[in-house]
């Protein structure tokens, strides 16, 4: 009697654990879904206002309208040469369009490189904090300054702190090259309006004649 | 034989007791040959040394575990010291830099009041030439009424020679001098008709002038081209009016009453000669040569009288009309070094009332509403009004800039406040400048100089550091002592933050040149609000 009560008992146990650990991968199996559900719902937005995902300005609004074209097509060499074109057979239109880009490429412009001027000038200032706190370790603490632990855990500390600043310098240099590029983008506008508009519009006139 | 048993029991109790005594004696002094005793001695003796090595060995631990903990107390000591004097630098530079903002504000408040004082001066100047273009229409208007009694004491004046004259002519038998008197009646009237015209223009012309002038002057536009007709027409009224005064004069005739007091002009003596002479009926050559002698005499002084009254009558059409065109006129006058200068402002080119109107017009809605560009940043314990430059010194908007719009640099990391001052701006590069009272034109080109001259400063400091970076960072890690694995991990940390450091010495270098061309492109394209814009 005794063995059979224990026996059904045992059994019940794993019963509720089975059912708990099913209960738990079904929940982590929805929030998978969720998770590729957005994915699949950001990769599916065809047409933005140029502006991507993570409101950077990729193409210039009042160009993004024009030319029906989105955030995404900037990388495609063919699709921005025919918008280009587009543009230029505006002709004297192109005045208002150009001020229009102009202004929100350079408020654009403008606002990160403030922003990140101001974030490299704090640069010094706050690292050493933010690698230790990275790491676990107070800021301001003893093992912070290099004292060695009692538990033998400082090089994985040391090796911790290298990995991370390496990740730091990483996300400096993509900055680097956002801001190039921004500056890049800037002055290639401009040379498209001052000089190349025209010159693509006589090309035009010529080949309708 | 009981004491000789107990004797004889003592006896043996006692033999035996020293025989075992002696037999353990014995057995103690023998050699013992125990292999597996001597096996255990020899094990412990094993032990023993074993546990002396171990004592030696935890000896020695505790040696390098006691110097351990000094070098980790050495370096706790060092690390507080350090992190003591980076936390006393860093109170250093927040004090610094609240020192620098206290400076600022007070230098932003003096700022605020010389603007104050400017668009206050302006606003004066603005009334001074309003009432200025009203006396200039009170005084055309009484230009124009001392010019029609002018032209009716003339018409008088010659109706009454007229007159004279056609009764002299009825008496006289002289009918050659009535007919010359009648032809010369007749001209006087054309050239006075033809004067009081030629003075109505002229009165006319500065009138409209007079309103005008001020009002386009105000706006700040280029010369008038009204004032070259207006300076023309006083003259050739004067002239009309001396021509038409001196025909009247040659017009009195002998016992006229003519509006001048002769006696004023003519001595005693003369003036009895002159009467008689002009009664008698017939003269003869020298009584005519005295007769013409002190008419002459008389026309000079009544001339002399219509200049007078032609010259104020000009200098009335002169005032009214203003400065001659191109002449320079300096707003506001400068009272410190450090107020805004004066710009310069040519009279405009005006010529039809259509444009006239819509001048006066630009120059009522003129840029003298300043409180609404004017925006004071709400000054904050951790948001100090610092100029434009942060507490770390990175310059993120030039100070000229942010005096001009009220906002600091903390103000200038929100999305839109800077485009939005820089839109106001240039709206106000654009419009009047004699009014505003701000000089935005020489905001804008402060703002770019001085974000030129911080851009160039951190690029030659960029240029330093990385001319130095070898020496002090590579070269130190290089040849940095690395006894232990740790020490090996921290060197290539160290490395690492060095290299981490010259990123961003890199990433500042292109945010500013990205700045500054951004700063150059709002001026060179000149953006102004939307229209729905403006009223925010």
């Amino acid at each position: 009697m005794i063995r059979q009560l224990t026996y059904l008992s045992l059994f019940c146990c794993l019963s509720i654990i089975f059912a708990a650990a099913n209960a738990c991968g079904q929940e982590q199996e929805a929030t998978k879904q969720e998770e590729q559900e957005e994915q699949i719902s950001a990769a599916d937005v065809e047409m933005d206002d140029g502006t991507g995902p993570e409101d950077d300005v990729v193409i210039a609004k009042k160009m993004a309208m024009h030319c029906g074209i989105s955030s995404k097509d900037g990388r495609d060499k063919d699709k921005l040469n025919e918008c280009l074109d587009k543009l230029a057979a505006e002709g004297k239109d192109l005045l208002t369009i150009e001020q229009d880009m102009m202004h929100q490429l350079g408020k654009d412009a403008l606002e990160k490189a403030i922003t990140t001027k101001s974030a490299a000038g704090n640069f010094e200032a706050t690292r050493d904090d933010e690698l230790d706190e990275d790491n676990g370790v107070q800021a301001g603490s003893a093992a912070a300054g290099g004292a060695l632990s009692a538990d033998g855990s400082d090089l994985r500390t040391r090796q911790t702190k290298n990995i991370k600043m390496s990740g730091r310098s990483s996300r400096n240099l993509l900055q680097v090259i956002d801001i190039y590029s921004a500056r890049v983008g800037l002055d290639a506008m401009e040379v498209f309006f001052r000089i190349d508009a025209p010159y693509r519009l006589s090309e035009q006139k010529e080949e309708e004649e | 034989m009981k004491k000789c048993f107990g004797k004889r029991f003592l006896g043996v109790f006692l033999a035996l007791l020293f025989f075992n005594l002696a037999s353990s004696d014995v057995h103690a002094q023998a050699v013992v040959t125990d292999t597996q005793s001597t096996g255990r001695t020899v094990k412990q003796w094993f032990t023993e040394v074993q546990e002396s090595k171990t004592v030696v060995a935890t000896m020695q631990t505790v040696q390098k575990t006691s110097s351990a903990i000094g070098t980790a107390k050495k370096t706790v000591s060092e690390y507080v010291i350090k992190n003591k004097e980076k936390i006393e630098e860093k109170l250093a530079k927040i004090q610094e830099y609240k020192e620098k903002a206290e400076k600022y504000k007070a230098e932003y408040e003096k700022y605020k009041k010389q603007l104050d004082e400017n668009i206050a001066k302006a606003k004066e100047l603005k009334e001074q030439a309003e009432a200025g273009i009203e006396t200039a229409k009170e005084t055309a208007e009484a230009a124009k009424e001392a010019a029609s009694n002018a032209v009716d004491a003339a018409k008088d004046k010659v109706g009454g020679a007229v007159d004279a004259a056609k009764d002299k002519a009825g008496i006289s038998s002289d009918t050659e001098q009535a007919e010359e008197m009648a032809k010369d009646a007749s001209t006087d009237e054309t050239s006075t008709e033809e004067g009081a015209k030629a003075t109505d223009a002229a009165v006319e012309t500065p009138t409209n002038n007079a309103a005008t002038e001020p009002a386009a002057g105000a706006d700040g536009k280029t010369a008038a081209e009204g004032n070259n007709a207006a300076d023309s027409t006083p003259t050739s009224s004067r002239t009309a009016f001396s021509g038409a005064e001196s025909q009247n004069a040659n017009t009195l005739k002998e016992g006229s009453s003519s509006n001048m007091d002769l006696s004023s002009v003519l001595s005693t003596e003369e003036l009895s000669t002159f009467n008689s002479l002009s009664n008698k009926k017939t003269l003869s050559a020298e009584e005519n040569a005295k007769l013409n002698v002190l008419k002459s005499k008389i026309s000079e002084a009544q001339s002399l009288k219509a200049t007078d009254t032609n010259t104020s009558s000009a200098n009335i059409s002169k005032a009214v009309v203003g400065a001659p065109a191109g002449t320079e006129v300096k707003a506001i006058e400068e009272t410190t070094t450090n107020a805004i200068a004066k710009p310069a402002v040519t009279k405009p080119a005006v010529t039809t009332p259509t444009e006239r109107t819509q001048l006066r017009k630009a120059f009522t809605t003129s840029s003298l509403h300043q409180s609404e560009t004017l925006m004071f940043a709400k000054v904050e314990l951790l948001n100090l009004p610092d100029g434009g430059t942060d507490s770390n010194e990175t310059v993120i908007i030039p100070r000229a800039l942010a005096m001009y719009c009220g906002i600091n640099s903390g103000d200038a990391l929100e999305a839109g406040k800077v485009d939005d001052c820089l839109l106001r701006l240039n709206k106000e590069r654009q419009s009047a400048q004699l009014f505003s009272g701000s000089d935005a034109p020489r905001v804008y080109n402060q703002a770019m100089a001085q974000y030129v001259a911080a851009s160039m400063a951190e690029a030659y400091k960029a240029r330093q550091d990385a001319d130095s970076f070898e020496e002090n960072f590579i070269d130190a890690v290089d040849f940095a002592s690395e006894p232990t694995a740790q020490d090996v991990y921290d060197n290539i940390v160290e490395l690492n933050k060095a290299v981490d450091m010259q990123m961003n010495g890199l990433l500042k270098v292109f945010s500013t040149q990205l700045a500054v061309q951004s700063l150059y492109n709002y001026g060179s394209y000149s953006f102004v609000p939307e229209e729905g814009e403006e009223n925010d």
